[in-house]
């Protein structure tokens, strides 16, 4: 209650933040751990899509295979939001802003279809959250002054990735 | 003076998560010890929150709680003088520990 109130309070008069981010700037970022997130879910919608089309759906085997199918998409579409966060708000600054200002609009479109992946079984928002990341991809590389290709994952779900073209 | 501050970030984690209060008191300096969290004002890094490690003649040093947060090595010696206040208030975001976000 102590903190909705503040809560409250912090969105009419906007209180000072104190960072308590991690002390060593490691200057480790890279995008391809949002783009694996986004591929797995993509993979888990294919996985639930033929685990519908072919289980018993009584069995217990069937549960568990379906549990496991929707955890693993839960918990990568969380995954996707936060590594695309931690780069957004750790490594843009200003610089990267002014070169690419639509990383804002790139970003907030991959957390609403990373949430569209969790709530919702679709493949087309799930196929459309990897293309968002490989835009964000795209952008990041190119703040670094770093070539990029596209090319078809070797595993599935065999969908186009943007990779660092080193 | 007392301050009230949002925390953001996470390297004092579990102690103080992101979105987490603190009330903050500006101590006497001579009231500071070793283990008081306190926030301040860093030149690179703008408004902080981290533990009191050690208290010398040169000035604070600091350090995060969270496991994977190394010692305030790159943030050198805090001056006394950037302190904003030593917590004495711990507001906590309620159900943080079961659901981190809805959507």
């Amino acid at each position: 209650m102590i903190h909705s109130l503040i809560s409250k309070l912090d969105s009419k008069i906007e209180l000072e933040a104190a960072s308590a981010h991690c002390d060593i700037p490691c200057k480790i970022y890279d995008p391809s751990g949002a783009q694996i997130a986004a591929l797995t879910i993509v993979r888990m919608v294919d996985l639930i899509a033929e685990t519908e089309a072919n289980g018993d759906k009584n069995s217990v085997g069937y549960l568990n295979s379906m549990s496991r199918f929707i955890t693993t998409k839960e918990e990568h579409g969380h995954k996707c939001k936060d590594e695309i966060r931690v780069i957004w708000g750790d490594y843009f600054k200003a610089p990267q802003f002014e070169k690419h200002p639509e990383i804002h609009d790139v970003t907030h479109n991959i957390m609403m279809l990373a949430s569209k992946c969790k709530q919702e079984i679709d493949r087309d928002n799930a196929v459309a959250l990897v293309e968002a990341v490989n835009q964000f991809a795209e952008i990041f590389w190119d703040t670094k002054d770093v070539k990029t290709k596209r090319a078809v994952c070797p595993y599935p779900p065999s969908l186009e990735v943007v990779y660092p073209d080193l | 003076m007392i301050r009230i501050v949002r925390v953001k970030g996470d390297s004092m984690s579990p102690d103080y998560r992101s979105g987490d209060y603190v009330i903050v008191l500006k101590p006497r300096l001579a009231a500071l010890r070793i283990g008081h969290d306190i926030v301040f004002r860093d030149r690179s890094n703008g408004l902080l929150i981290k533990r009191v490690s050690a208290i010398h003649d040169d000035g604070i040093v600091v350090e995060g709680t969270n496991t994977l947060s190394a010692a305030g090595i790159h943030i050198g010696d805090v001056d006394r003088r950037s302190v904003i206040g030593r917590v004495i208030a711990h507001i906590k975001k309620p159900g943080q520990n079961d659901v981190r976000e809805r959507a």
